[in-house]
């Protein structure tokens, strides 16, 4: 076990209590990755003991401890995620997996339907026959399917409303690099900005990760800005901005400050 | 500006924008609202919807993207995923004539990514004399270029070619209000800066940094800065920045100009907030009225004319001498 405190508590009012049907963006480039980040927000929902707010969803009946993770992974396999939960201590027999690297998920005949097909069929079978637990769905590298198939933007938008309807709540993790994100001007660069950009205006918090403007330090692993995003309301508790520092250690353990502290 | 200019636009926009928030008198049958992740039209709609619930309209929201509709919405239309075809016939199943209806679509962006649909004949069969249009368009959310669609498009519709105009461009030309979103937050700033000749402060992805997506300052809960082009019947063209307080907070709409923080930070400016407290708790006025700033000006200083022909020769001794005064001639050389 790390010696930092497994979730900081800087990020932790973010990490947990997300309201009914409300999707979470964390975004990455290429210097800084938001693996700690997903692996922080298994971690903070698996110990979660409530519904957050907004009770009023068709699926929050049954028990309150019943938060269960659908973890769907384009860049990392499963072994990688196991053993990196297995430092910080997170039971991955709670989460189930879907290691769609190894099994090249949407990348067959099939395309787009088969990735619906089969993080469907994880939903499903998390849900308990006597009214079912709260699922929460997490896409990791999503986007990397938008450059390695060249699918339609809107398809898979499409595709991700229709799985957020069957769960509680949605974390998508997706790159950010300045190509990807900013005055893009090639097919690729401009569906993949137009994916993101989308997301960002359904998101009701957005975590984006970048490494240090300045440059390279030994004690700063990189910047963590959270923003509101557009999809937030009034009687949803507030997604409090700020930007701070992140420093991940060589045991998994991560500090999150201010600049200056 | 004058007052009296300024007292008649203020008079004048903030009815239209009344009006136009409550779709009276077929005002705007197409109202198009560009928005983006840093301001997104969220508390603009709820605007809407609260002004159509109090004139006893029918608000008919069709939902592309939103999972969770806005409250108070009398028929929600999940459009996601549906054919324009389709999703019209259900448009059309939910609006009455006798009523009269706010119809909001909440995103344009599979409309005009969509291959082979007329969009300019596709919106505008939608509003009708009692049914008024209000559509959101992500400004930043980027289309597809035309020639690529058009070279995917062998058998092919006019649409997408490189020579028709931009989605945009063409939403622009047929809406008869465009309402533009910016925080307000973000406005404050821009302004700050401006005041002290500063460069514009940029946010979000202007900003040039790596990895950032939204900027400081997005989405500010206080309430947001709408910029509204509407044009009237005679073509003339009318434009304003208002704020809209959030819908259920305190406040009523305002230009943005007379928003209490907006304007607060020209003229204060410069002073510490403890001058500034004190000042307010003054009884009597501290400033000048320009009469009194003529009457001062006007005050002629003693000794001026003394000041200004001896005053550059350098130090001097003026001195009179008096009855008693002994000359000497050694030490009191003139």
């Amino acid at each position: 076990m790390p010696s930092q405190p497994l979730i900081p508590p800087l990020l932790s009012p973010n990490l947990s209590a997300h309201p009914c049907t409300s999707l979470t963006l964390l975004t990455s480039t290429l210097g800084a990755t938001t693996n700690w980040l997903v692996l922080r927000f298994v971690c903070a929902t698996l110990k979660s003991k409530g519904y957050g707010t907004g009770h009023d969803c068709h699926i929050t009946q049954g028990d309150p401890f019943d938060q269960r993770i659908v973890l769907v992974s384009w860049l990392r396999d499963g072994a990688w995620w196991r053993e990196s939960g297995r430092k910080l201590g997170i039971d991955f027999q709670r989460v189930h997996l879907i290691d769609a690297l190894s099994n090249g998920l949407g990348m067959g005949a099939g395309g787009l339907a088969d990735v619906k097909k089969a993080i469907m069929k994880a939903i499903g079978s998390k849900k308990t026959p006597t009214g079912g637990g709260n699922v929460i769905l997490m896409l990791d590298g999503l986007d990397f399917l938008l450059a390695a198939t060249g699918w339609e933007v809107l398809g898979m938008l499409d595709m991700i409303g229709e799985l957020r309807e069957h769960v509680y709540s949605t974390i998508i993790a997706t790159a950010a690099d300045m190509p990807l994100s900013q005055s893009p001007t090639t097919p690729l660069e401009i569906s993949h900005t137009a994916f993101v950009m989308s997301l960002a205006h359904q998101a009701r918090s957005i975590l984006s990760v970048r490494g240090l403007d300045t440059g390279v330090a030994k004690d700063v692993s990189g910047v963590l800005r959270i923003s509101k995003g557009a999809e937030e309301s009034r009687d949803e508790g507030d997604v409090e901005e700020r930007e701070c520092l992140y420093y991940v250690g060589s045991d998994g353990g991560v500090k999150v400050f201010e600049r200056g502290a | 500006m004058s007052d009296r200019a300024l007292q008649h636009r203020r008079v004048h926009n903030l009815l239209l924008i009344q009006k136009l928030l409550s779709s009276r008198d077929a005002s705007s049958p197409f109202t198009l609202v560009l928005d983006s992740v840093e301001q997104s039209a969220g508390p603009l709609v709820r605007h809407y919807i609260h002004h159509a619930k109090a004139s006893k309209m029918d608000v008919v929201f069709v939902s592309y993207e939103s999972l969770k509709p806005p409250a108070d919405v009398t028929a929600l239309i999940k459009a996601r995923g549906k054919d324009p075809s389709a999703v019209r016939k259900e448009i059309e199943r939910c609006v009455s004539s006798s009523r009269r209806t706010l119809l909001i679509l909440d995103s344009l962006y599979p409309l005009t990514t969509h291959p082979s649909l007329p969009l300019s004949s596709f919106l505008s069969s939608l509003p009708s004399p009692t049914t008024s249009l209000l559509a959101i368009y992500h400004t930043d959310v980027p289309l597809p270029s035309p020639s690529l669609s058009s070279s995917t498009l062998t058998n092919t519709t006019t649409t997408g070619s490189i020579y028709t105009p931009s989605p945009l461009t063409l939403l622009r030309y047929l809406a008869t209000t465009v309402l533009t979103t910016h925080s307000f937050s973000q406005m404050l700033a821009r302004k700050r800066a401006k005041e002290k000749s500063r460069p514009d402060p940029l946010f979000g992805t202007d900003e040039g940094k790596e990895g950032v997506l939204v900027g400081v300052g997005a989405n500010d809960k206080r309430g947001c800065v709408v910029e509204m082009e509407h044009r009237r019947k005679s073509g003339r063209g009318v434009e304003e920045w208002f704020f809209l307080p959030e819908v259920n907070g305190s406040g009523a709409v305002v230009l943005l100009e007379d928003q209490e923080l907006y304007r607060r930070s020209d003229d204060r400016e410069g002073r510490s907030d403890g001058v500034e407290a004190r000042v307010e708790l003054a009884t009597f006025e501290l400033g000048l009225t320009a009469k009194q700033r003529r009457d001062r000006e006007g005050v002629v200083l003693p000794y001026f004319d003394a000041q200004k022909e001896e005053g550059g020769g350098g130090g001097r001794i003026l001195y009179d001498m008096g009855v008693e005064d002994d000359f000497d001639e050694e030490e009191d050389e003139i």
